[in-house]
């Protein structure tokens, strides 16, 4: 019992703090200033946006 | 940006050329320094945002309502200051009885009378307004459901039923399947009784007892016939009325009985 | 490394090559990333695939059944309750969990711009991975199951799982950690939340539940916040992930409005972890807990409008694309099911809906809404992306895709409308206590031989698949045809038009 007292009251104090360590370390690192800029994350030069990359069926495959 | 260049010239030749040259002076630099505003951070809707402050409104006012003032041992479902309804059906006293009786008889019975007591053709008598079932007392039904029945049954004055008995369809006795106490017997009694339209009294387990009383000794296998279970009053206290007893049926309850108490008997006669 | 991405730079596939023709070496640092997710992915995709035939098989079983209860009953170890169980165990830690990992690596080092660290390790981990199911499994045919939904798996089992998915995790992490792109996308969000949120759910539960048993009614709370949180913190961010990744990815366009793909995470990471006990309506538990689950399972609609919003008005004019894409056609199909499973989820939350839907085949319905109708045609949609890049071959056959896509579309459509009207029915039937319980159980035999029916569409849509997928691996031990290498001297233009038809 109380092992399991441990562990929940641990977590209980732990998963919160956690999240809210997460939270300030992504606005003190900038994660939400450029969205815009995220947005294009997926994106490089190589597969720029505009170009598709999956065309297989239908015939003219990319 | 396009714009920024091509703005001095639009306001040379304009009306208000004044304060629209000042303005996009003063954010030419801002205009020269964004990419287009194309795609990828489109703001948030607002009715998106009003939807939002809706739900979380629901949110609350719900968990007001029915969060049993967050106490430890309230388990209602309903709003705070509304009782839990009660239910509408009139309490049957013998309801649980009935149910009970309903599990034994839909587990055993029902297999050859049917769950709606319709009983099987060539196999087991009707049960739904039968003469047997809805006589005064329940001591001929409880006999056959303790030793069982061989033989043909007229039911209902007319028809009779299970004329292939002799081929040996027999019902044995039912009496350790549906679960061998005075309290199941008169259950399963009570439910039969009481349901496809029947209209028999309910059986109490004294009843049950006064019933089995007189044939205790009988054995299991001892199937009943129609002709001795008619020398059994329905109603009463169940032990069959000596003064109508003819020879025969003497000799068919000492043959009814196991064979050692037989011998008994008979030794106590021939003295 | 130098040497590396040369011996790399001649495999390159052709699609990579006929888009922008002009900077070789990013093609090459994409190609290397690829290359390096190839063993473990490639691994984690094909065993996988395997659990995901004997899950269907054991699906079939149950379904069969269900309707006839004679089939392959003097089999003990292929009773209901073991095949039923079975089932879930297969596809759940089996089949979804093991492609979420494949898929969450690929998708880790692209976004992290870097290739996989010690992908060795994690193949190791993947073997030990496939080992625990296949004892769990086991386990459950045999009778050791621990009759706990979703925790099945014998006691003896679930260390190895334990340990070889802390090993994939640490390793998630630490790619993380060593990324080249500072900047966070959504999906690393959601991924890297994922990767830490399940441990987290599978330790608390073990050792709640089967290590050191908690008592009574707290038994019941800790199993539904655990499995419905399995599909909440587990499944659903990365299937989000991955549609946030590749809607943007195939169509070429970036995400509609990413503060709101940010609310939508943050959201559901608020809001989900609390949920599961609305399974327990009605149930002996204090109202204060159920209600608060209630609230926050009709919270969820703000993540779900969120994505939904986000996800439409990034394909709004790209519709006509599906035609040419099967990740796109997966991937919008799954974000629609993921829309309209949660919207689903969020009324038969409600108390009034509860009692109708609960313990009908409606839960059914929902449950396989929710894993497969969204979550499994993500992952076969994230696979048909991310397969030809790892083994930089062409998908052999269009006829096998166009044959798997419409037949688990048709399969799930068939199986989860006729079940969640028919659960509908059952339940008021069930709540009507003049309605005899053979009534209700005859009423639905015709349904769930339809659901039969619907089973073996997606079996045939689950062979298409594999048997495209195994040409695939052929043709990767098959020597490279093109002139690749001739394409990177400049003459990339002759061979991409010598490809079109």
């Amino acid at each position: 019992m109380s092992v399991i007292a441990f562990i929940l009251l641990g977590s209980v104090v732990l998963l919160p703090a956690a999240a809210l360590m997460a939270l300030r370390w992504a606005a003190s690192s900038g994660q939400f200033r450029c969205p815009d800029k995220a947005a294009l994350l997926p994106f490089d030069e190589v597969e720029p946006v505009g170009l598709e990359t999956d065309r297989i069926l239908g015939g003219n495959r990319r | 940006m396009k714009n920024s260049q091509e703005t001095p010239n639009a306001s040379s030749s304009g009306l208000d050329r004044g304060e629209n040259h000042d303005v996009t002076e003063l954010h030419a630099a801002v205009l020269r320094e964004k990419p287009d505003p194309i795609e990828g951070f489109e703001p948030v809707n607002l009715w998106v945002v009003a939807g939002i402050a809706g739900l979380l409104f629901w949110g609350g006012a719900y968990l007001t309502q029915y969060s049993g003032r967050f106490e430890a041992m309230e388990f209602s479902e309903f709003p705070h200051g509304m009782p839990a309804p009660v239910a509408a059906v009139a309490a049957d006293p013998l309801a649980a009885v009935k149910r009970d009786g309903m599990i034994a008889y839909n587990a055993v019975c029902a297999l050859c009378h049917g769950e709606d007591g319709a009983g099987k053709a060539g196999v087991a008598p009707l049960l739904a307004g039968s003469d047997w079932v809805n006589a005064d007392g329940p001591n001929r039904l409880l006999r056959i459901v303790r030793h069982g029945l061989k033989g043909t049954v007229k039911v209902n004055k007319d028809v009779t039923w299970n004329p292939a008995n002799d081929a040996g369809i027999v019902m044995g006795s039912q009496w350790e399947a549906i679960g061998g106490t005075n309290e199941k017997l008169a259950a399963v009694l009570t439910y039969v009784r009481s349901s496809w339209g029947n209209t028999g009294a309910a059986v109490t387990p004294q009843m049950v007892a006064d019933g089995l009383a007189a044939v205790k000794d009988r054995s299991a296998e001892a199937n009943w016939t129609q002709e001795e279970l008619l020398q059994v009053p329905a109603g009463g206290s169940g032990a069959p009325a000596a003064a109508a007893a003819t020879p025969d049926q003497l000799k068919a309850q000492l043959q009814a009985l196991p064979a050692d108490q037989r011998q008994a008997i008979l030794k106590e006669l021939s003295k | 490394m130098i040497k590396q991405s040369q011996t790399l730079r001649a495999l390159l596939p052709g699609d990579a090559l006929t888009g922008g023709g002009t900077d070789v070496g990013n093609k090459a640092a994409l190609s290397e990333i690829d290359a390096s997710c190839r063993v473990p992915v490639l691994f984690f995709f094909l065993s996988g695939l395997a659990w995901l035939l004997a899950g269907t098989v054991l699906a079939l079983v149950a379904s069969i059944k269900l309707h006839t209860p004679g089939f392959l009953a003097s089999w003990e170890w292929l009773t209901f309750s073991n095949v039923r169980t079975a089932h879930l165990n297969t596809v759940i830690y089996g089949f979804a969990s093991q492609i979420s990992v494949g898929v969450t690596i690929w998708l880790m080092c692209r976004l992290c711009r870097i290739p996989l660290v010690a992908p060795g390790l994690i193949t190791v981990a993947n073997l030990f991975y496939n080992i625990g199911v296949t004892v769990g499994v086991g386990g459950i045919l045999i009778g050791d199951s621990t009759a706990i939904e979703w925790l099945e798996m014998p006691r003896y089992a679930t260390p190895i799982l334990f340990i070889s998915y802390a090993l994939i995790a640490v390793w998630t992490i630490v790619t993380f950690r060593l990324r080249a792109e500072r900047h966070l996308y959504v999906s690393q969000w959601y991924l890297l939340a994922a990767v830490l949120w399940f441990p987290w759910l599978y330790g608390t539960a073990q050792v709640m539940l089967l290590i050191e048993p908690v008592r009574g009614v707290v038994q019941a709370s800790v199993n539904w916040w655990f499995a419905h949180n399995v599909l909440g913190l587990w499944f659903t961010p990365i299937g989000l992930a991955s549609i946030y990744y590749f809607i943007p990815k195939v169509i070429g366009r970036p995400i509609h409005s990413y503060y709101l793909s940010v609310l939508g995470f943050w959201s559901l990471a608020l809001f989900y972890n609390w949920n599961g006990m609305h399974h327990l309506v009605g149930g002996p538990l204090p109202s204060w807990m159920i209600t608060v689950s209630i609230v926050a399972s009709v919270m969820m609609l703000i993540p779900v409008i969120t994505v939904a919003i986000n996800h439409h008005f990034t394909m709004l004019g790209h519709f006509g694309k599906l035609k040419y894409s099967p990740t796109l056609r997966f991937m919008v199909f799954g974000a629609v099911s993921y829309t309209l499973a949660s919207l689903q989820g969020v009324a038969s939350a409600l108390r009034s809906v509860s009692e109708v839907t609960h313990f009908t085949h409606h839960t059914i319905a929902h449950a396989h809404l929710g894993m497969y109708a969204f979550f499994t045609m993500v992952m076969f949609g994230a696979m048909y992306y991310i397969l030809p890049r790892i083994t930089q071959r062409e998908w052999p056959s269009n006829g096998l895709i166009s044959l798997h896509f419409w037949g688990v579309a048709l399969g799930i459509a068939l199986y989860v409308v006729p079940m969640s009207i028919m659960g509908f029915i059952q339940g008021t039937m069930l709540n009507d206590a003049a309605v005899r319980f053979l009534d209700v159980v005859q009423f639905t035999l015709p349904w769930l031989k339809l659901r039969t029916l619907a089973g073996l569409l997606l079996a045939a849509g689950h062979g298409a698949f594999v048997i495209n997928v195994g040409w695939l691996l052929v043709r990767m031990f098959e020597p490279y045809r093109k002139p690749v290498v001739r394409i990177l001297t400049g003459e990339a233009e002759t061979v991409a038009a010598a490809k079109l038809p």
